[in-house]
């Protein structure tokens, strides 16, 4: 039994470094785009989105282990298995778009000063 | 757009009201407020004052003149929290509802007043027909 928790553990570990380094290389050059002169400030916010994407997604594992072992049951076993990975996999998704959601959002409103007005003006009436 | 002059309806509690309320947000451009019942407004934007009571209206430093639902997402897109709703709005999708919201808070401004607490008193409910 130890083995498969060793086993889930580690394949946990897995997709979570791999769901993050893709985040967390990808991120970096929306940061960039947000803030143009500040690399090492691009950095630091891409640092540490990553980081609290590993706590909760490592925490999630670690409370999510399949709890039940039966001796004889290949099958219930494996369905164990399968939907508590299914929950890890699961939460990173909604993780990575959540991630995805800030990113956009932090560069929106990077952006927000520059914006071009949203509707024509109506008419002229000379300069004030 | 360096500064936004936005017409109110002095004769209107509820349009002063929401004319301090809009003084007090932090905007990308300097806000002034003139009374759409002064003459300064008619000259500046040579609109008669049935038009300015009519519809909001804006102005901003190089001349440029919203009225109706627009002035009202202009006077969004000026403000700092605002913006982004105001680029949101401006979409095609929402034309409909912002044009029908907007126009009806232009035309019931004395009696949303009631409902918020800010009733007219006195000269100020002149109702907004009498200018047409």
């Amino acid at each position: 039994m130890i083995m498969l928790y060793l086993a889930f553990v580690s394949a946990c570990i897995l997709v979570t470094v791999l769901v993050a380094r893709v985040l967390s290389q990808n991120g970096a050059v929306l940061l960039e785009d947000v803030f143009p002169g500040k690399p090492e400030m691009a950095r630091a916010i891409n640092q540490l989105l990553v980081a609290g994407f590993y706590m909760i997604n490592l925490g999630f594992c670690f409370i999510s282990l399949p709890g039940i072992w039966e001796a004889n049951g290949l099958a219930i076993n494996f369905r164990n298995l399968a939907n508590s990975f299914g929950g890890v996999l699961l939460a990173l998704g909604v993780m990575h778009f959540l991630n995805l959601l800030v990113f956009s959002r932090i560069r929106r409103r990077a952006h927000l000063p520059n914006a071009p007005l949203p509707v024509p003006p109506h008419f002229h009436a000379g300069a004030r | 757009m360096k500064s936004l002059t936005v017409y109110f309806d002095g004769g209107c509690a509820f349009c002063q009201r929401c004319k301090r309320w809009l003084g007090a947000q932090p905007s990308f451009v300097a806000m002034h407020f003139i009374d759409a019942r002064s003459a300064a407004a008619r000259e500046r934007t040579g609109l008669k004052p049935a038009a300015l009571l009519q519809h909001l209206t804006v102005q901003d430093d190089t001349g440029s003149v919203w009225s109706g639902p627009d002035a009202f997402l202009v006077v969004l897109f000026a403000l700092k929290s605002y913006r982004e709703l105001a680029i949101e709005l401006s979409d095609p999708s929402w034309r409909w509802l912002r044009t029908r919201l907007f126009t009806w808070v232009s035309k019931n401004r004395q009696r949303i007043g009631f409902w918020v607490g800010t009733p007219c008193h006195g000269s100020m409910c002149a109702p907004v027909n009498a200018y047409r």
